[in-house]
């Protein structure tokens, strides 16, 4: 197995993105494409796998020209690639997802197709239940789903983009293996694209370094890691100071909480957080740590008013349908039960949990200062100093379409009922400024980077914070952005304000947290001494060994 | 300076790129009305005169043209505040309904001297059609019910509560059902002494124009709304109070479509019929949708909506033409248009990006997530932007 790319190009308008790259990868190898957030890696990775085409350029397999007009011609020329977020069907189940994409037939054949799945899963070591839904599985196991698709339709080129972004170390280590595994016995190419010099370092065995659209280094490794930054970056980068600034102030105190994940359901959580102190949580996908912050936040749980008002709508539109029942023929007062079960059925639901906490004699307690908000909403706590930063920053936190002065525009909480579009104007400049972000003032907030999305989304929180809650603060991004996001939070805790965040990242939890929230099976340990923590101990932790 | 310059040449953009489909979208419709009419052994100049005789020629077909204009015009304000805030607010023609019946409730059963009567009976008219289109929304962020299908569940209920109204309380002695007696003088909206137009709906639809345009051009509220529009989830992480923003909008449509309603059986119908508002409430969708949400196009097109409406039954009694085919023509008007817009969203996608990458020096990305943070980067470092 042999793919030559040979100067290869792309470019968008003056830019350009890929500047004549040429290279071979052979069979049997993992190689590594690095380069800081915008070197050119995504759109040469965008190219082999047909979701682009290059400006100029040739593409070779075992020596013969091959032309990749869409995702379907790579799939045909054997080239696959493996998102960091997979591209599944979340409400079809394993089996499903499966046979989608295979060569079309009429029936679906779910039983060859069950056979085959089950023998490629056991051949990799992967255990996947085909008639579980994808929305149930784990994104490691989503990946596992989507190698074994891939494989089945024939693809000997795997490229993966940042596929340990949001799986945790056990599952790493066995995808790890199986792409070694793969590359080693059945001679395939296997191409990685990560900013994380650490899974570079465990699982490749060359590496190619782009910068500003160029080829500019290759390594075997192994070799230092300074050696691989230093070619990232053309610098060496400090590290940021982690230095601890908590007081004794309790900021927020959590008693008997309880959360339901999609694995397990958390009981009785106790934790105070003092203020200026950082905590991380830790756990497997899944294990409850993003429920467990959105609920803090007041996301996603029942509040006083939903009750209140699903009462006033039930007894509202009873009374309606009561009026007038009577009057009607049979068959419309069957349409008319059935839209009052259809409508008001959501309704019912929403009760549950307020019945449930009424019947509770111990019911969980958050105070935030002293004062409870257990039944608070989110925008209500925004306004108390709590703030909530999502991993998807484009899906919640920014809008795709609107500029950066629209979004400072939208945080701006004055008075008039105008909008004083000349104060969100500077005060986006300032932002530009102060926050390094690498954009104007009228560019769509999803043209920018995924580190300037982050670092306006950080621009637009308000002042004096009492708390901010943060799911994987830098997820996608490099080292160099991951450094910069981390200083502008950690300059939070002079003011006394508080952090939670959750990672994947075990290297990025223990260097940053004051003390770690570890979520397992169910269960929560918090660590006091993160300084005398290992990755190797907080994964046993992860995993259940105390 | 500069950057606002550049904000001016980008919306001047947008517009040319707005009125492409209404104009290619109009030519391609009319050619298939001339093919239809030639199948029909009609002379397109004759329909052409004879709407126009019938429409515009004499000031009291203008009126009435006027008069058919109006409550869409009121219904299409309400619906782009909806629409904005990316709510489908298919349940307008309940709302029409039911603002109709809070109008009958007060000039059927209540005396008062003539202002306060008109007074209670449009108040009455915005609460019912303002508390039912409320009641969708609060389904909407309560109960999770999609305003798609709560308003087919409330436009359901509203023509079957009206049906039920006409056939036993509100039933004149002796009659079928199909309407309430004819209201007191006293109860009816005052005319102009010239043309039968209602000053007072003029007066309502001109501020309901005036007031969404404001709003949507430049208040807070309608950078809320249209933030929501585009992701409701981000801007309550924004710190938008979606939820309220939800009701309200949903309470102003549903406020003026009742104004609507209340129009119809106080001043052109002088009764309450069953199903009152004939359509309008989807009409007035079509006009929204065609107008591409897009407020100063509104009036215009939901203008000649009404004008085309107008002109259906002559062209049955003058040309033994099915008046159906008026709405055969709008379908085909509303379809080429449609197309074309499908064209423009495609075309404007091509130029935006151009200009993206021509400004920050980047690409933007399609479905991969990871390739938009590749890109930003590569614009803020890339040549263009030294």
């Amino acid at each position: 197995m042999r793919l030559e790319i040979r100067e290869i190009s792309k470019n968008f308008g003056p830019l350009k993105a890929n500047d004549h790259i040429t290279f071979t990868f052979e069979g049997g190898l993992i190689y590594a494409i690095l380069g800081e957030n915008g070197a050119g890696k995504s759109t040469l990775m965008k190219i082999l796998s047909g979701y682009q085409s290059a400006s100029s350029g040739q593409i070779l397999i075992d020596g013969k020209p091959v032309l990749i007009n869409s995702p379907h011609h790579a799939i045909a020329h054997g080239i696959g690639m493996l998102y960091q977020d997979p591209l599944d069907f979340a409400p079809l189940t394993v089996l499903e997802n499966y046979i989608e994409g295979k060569p079309f037939t009429f029936l679906m054949h779910r039983r060859e197709a069950e056979a085959d799945l089950s023998t490629r899963c056991k051949t990799l070591g992967f255990s996947l239940n085909p008639n579980a839904m994808v929305e149930s599985l784990t994104v490691g196991e989503r990946q596992q789903l989507e190698i074994v698709r891939l494989l089945s339709l024939g693809v000997r080129i795997l490229i993966l983009d940042e596929p340990t972004t949001g799986i945790s170390a056990e599952q790493k280590s066995q995808l790890f293996q199986t792409l070694k595994n793969l590359a080693r016995e059945q001679n395939m190419i296997v191409i990685l694209v990560s900013h994380k010099l650490a899974d570079v370092e465990e699982l490749c065995d060359e590496v190619l370094v782009l910068r500003r659209g160029k080829l500019v280094g290759h390594q075997i490794l192994p070799c230092q890691t300074e050696t691989l930054v230093q070619m990232m970056f053309g610098k060496r980068l400090s590290k940021t100071s982690t230095q601890s600034l908590h007081t004794d102030k309790p900021v927020l105190k959590i008693y008997r909480f309880s959360v339901a994940a999609r694995l397990f359901t958390i009981h009785n959580i106790n934790l105070e957080v003092r203020e200026g102190e950082v905590i991380g949580l830790a756990g497997l996908d899944g294990s409850g740590q993003v429920q467990f912050m959105r609920s803090i936040a007041g996301l996603g749980r029942p509040t006083w008013a939903d009750q209140l008002t699903g009462i006033i709508a039930l007894v509202g539109m009873w009374w309606v349908f009561g009026e007038i029942l009577d009057e009607s023929s049979a068959v419309l007062n069957l349409a008319r039960i059935a839209i009052l079960i259809l409508v008001l059925g959501p309704m019912f639901k929403s009760l549950y949990p307020f019945i449930r906490r009424r019947s509770n004699p111990y019911p969980p307690e958050i105070t935030l200062n002293g004062q409870t908000i257990g039944w608070r909403g989110y925008r209500d706590l925004l306004e108390r100093g709590v703030a909530y930063l999502a991993a998807g920053r484009l899906e919640e936190g920014l809008v795709a379409g609107l500029t950066l002065v629209d979004h400072a525009a939208l945080a701006d909480r004055g008075s008039l009922p105008h909008v004083n579009w000349l104060r969100a104007w500077r005060r986006t400049k300032q932002a530009i400024t102060d926050f390094a972000i690498k954009g104007r003032p009228f560019s769509q907030i999803q043209t920018l980077s995924g580190g300037n999305q982050q670092r306006v989304s950080l621009s637009l929180l308000p002042a004096n914070l009492r708390l901010i809650l943060l799911e994987n603060p830098t997820r996608g991004l490099d080292v160099e952005s991951a450094g910069h996001i981390w200083s502008l939070l950690l300059n939070r805790r002079k003011q006394g304000t508080a952090i939670i965040f959750s990672s994947p990242d075990l290297d990025e939890i223990i260097d940053y947290s004051d003390r770690i929230l570890v979520f397992s099976s169910g269960q929560t340990t918090l660590v006091e001494n993160p300084e005398q923590m290992t990755t190797t101990r907080l994964g046993e932790l992860i995993g259940g060994k105390s | 300076m500069t950057a606002f310059r550049k904000l001016f040449v980008q919306t001047s953009s947008r517009t040319a790129l707005g009125i492409f489909p209404l104009l290619v979208g109009t030519l391609v419709a009319l050619g298939a009305i001339f093919l239809i009419l030639n199948n029909e052994n009609v002379e397109p100049r004759a329909v052409y005169d004879l709407i126009y005789e019938r429409t515009l020629s004499l000031p009291d077909n203008r009126a009435n043209v006027v008069d058919f204009w109006l409550p869409i015009l009121l219904c299409c304000c309400g619906l782009l505040l909806t629409f904005t805030a990316g709510l489908w607010n298919i349940g307008i023609e309940g709302q029409i309904t039911m603002g109709a019946v809070g109008a009958t409730s007060i000039a059927l059963f209540v005396e008062l001297p003539r202002n306060e009567q008109i007074f209670t009976e449009l108040f009455m008219a915005g609460a019912a059609g303002g508390a039912w289109a409320l009641f969708t929304g609060i389904m909407r962020t309560r109960g999770g019910v999609n305003e798609i299908f709560g308003g087919v569940a409330m436009n359901f209920l509203a023509s079957n509560f009206s049906a039920y109204l006409l056939v036993a309380p509100w039933s004149p002695p002796n009659a079928t059902g199909s309407a309430t007696v004819r209201f007191p003088d006293n109860a009816l909206l005052p005319s102009m002494d010239t043309y039968r137009l209602s000053p007072i709906t003029i007066y309502i639809a001109l501020s309901a124009f005036i007031f969404v345009l404001l709003t949507l051009s430049g208040s807070r509220w309608g950078l809320q709304l249209r933030a929501m529009g585009k992701n409701e989830k981000s801007a309550q992480m924004l710190g938008i109070p979606t939820e309220r923003n939800i009701w309200l909008a949903m309470l102003m449509c549903g406020i003026m479509a009742g104004l609507a309603g209340g129009h119809l059986v106080l001043f052109r119908r002088a009764n309450l019929p069953a199903n009152v508002s004939g359509g309008i409430g989807f009409l007035s969708l079509l006009v929204v949708l065609l107008a591409s949400i897009r407020v100063r196009w509104v009036p215009f097109v939901s203008f000649a909506f009404a004008l085309l409406y107008s002109a259906g039954l002559p062209l049955r009694t003058r040309l033994q033409l099915d008046s159906s085919l008026i709405g055969v023509f709008l379908g085909i008007l509303v379809f080429c248009v449609l197309i074309f817009d499908g064209a423009r969203q495609r075309l404007q996608a091509i130029v935006e990006q151009r200009k993206l990458l021509a400004d920050a020096g980047g690409e933007k990305s399609p479905p991969p997530p990871t390739i938009e943070i590749q890109i930003g980067q590569e614009a803020s470092g890339g040549p263009s932007s030294s």
